[in-house]
């Protein structure tokens, strides 16, 4: 989670982790979720708390 | 806190999290969410996808067994499943299950189908790679599934080790109950082809899995 947001070579764009999981899902092969919608958020969330007392490495670039 | 000290009291927590498993809770229904809570983000979430793309997540009676048990089943219905999903196999008319090991690693290597950003004509593959290895000279692969190099020949090319794994890729369930891998024949991503060639790729003696 520290290294998001993230500029991904793949895209050529900054992406943000909702992004990341909007493709979790597509590759799951599931519904396209709404962005914003509450599971995305509720999954950040989670991701985020797990993430805590990590170290940020902003801005960072990812595949 | 020292360095030693957080390795301590991260093994401590491990442990705790690792035994609680098999401790009294084994195998019972997990405590669940309240399903209009779970229906609620459900809804919120993919609502607005096409009919036919939210019926994908409504899960079949051996994924309703899965979910509940947290895939820790019991016995008996993991025996229940297995039947189930057995009965879903259709095995090739011929009795072959040796394809063509060549198109077997090109199914091998494919990630796309089945996704709501591929034409609905996408030729689908099986993404093995995404979580197993198989040739060696593959650097990029996963490891949630696995590592699958030299199946064939480590099997001693078994006739009902083949079998076996026609049945495994086909329906994974039919062979362990609630394994995490797609039921890739049952869910009608690979056509019968593209299963036996998986399986040539796997125990043909000439395919770089087995060198």
């Amino acid at each position: 989670m520290g290294g998001w947001p993230t500029y991904r070579v793949s895209q050529g764009a900054l992406r943000t982790m909702q992004h990341r999981l909007w493709d979790c899902y597509r590759q799951q092969r599931w519904p396209v979720p709404e962005y914003a919608s509450d599971a995305l958020t509720a999954l950040t969330v989670f991701l985020q708390k797990q993430a805590a007392g990590g170290e940020l490495n902003v801005p960072s670039i990812k595949r | 806190m020292t360095s030693s000290l957080k390795i301590a009291a991260l093994a401590l927590t491990a442990g705790i999290f690792t035994a609680l498993p098999f401790a009294a809770s084994a195998q019972t229904v997990a405590k669940s969410a309240d399903p209009a809570i779970v229906d609620a983000y459900v809804k919120a979430t993919f609502g607005k996808a096409p009919a036919e793309w939210q019926e994908r997540i409504v899960p079949d009676e051996t994924l309703k067994t899965c979910n509940a048990y947290h895939n820790n089943v019991p016995s008996a219905e993991a025996d229940k499943i297995v039947k189930r999903e057995l009965a879903k196999v259709v095995y090739p008319a011929d009795g072959k299950f040796l394809g063509d090991w060549k198109e077997g690693r090109k199914v091998a290597n494919n990630g796309r189908g089945g996704q709501f950003s591929d034409p609905p004509d996408t030729v689908a593959g099986g993404n093995c790679y995404a979580c197993h290895q198989l040739e060696k000279s593959e650097v990029s692969f996963g490891t949630l599934g696995p590592s699958l190099t030299n199946y064939g020949k480590d099997r001693k090319y078994a006739p009902d080790e083949i079998k076996n794994a026609y049945t495994k890729i086909y329906d994974s369930q039919a062979v362990f109950a609630c394994s995490n891998m797609p039921r890739f024949g049952a869910n009608k991503v690979l056509n019968e082809q593209q299963i036996k060639d998986l399986v040539a790729l796997l125990f043909d003696p000439d395919s770089p899995v087995n060198k």
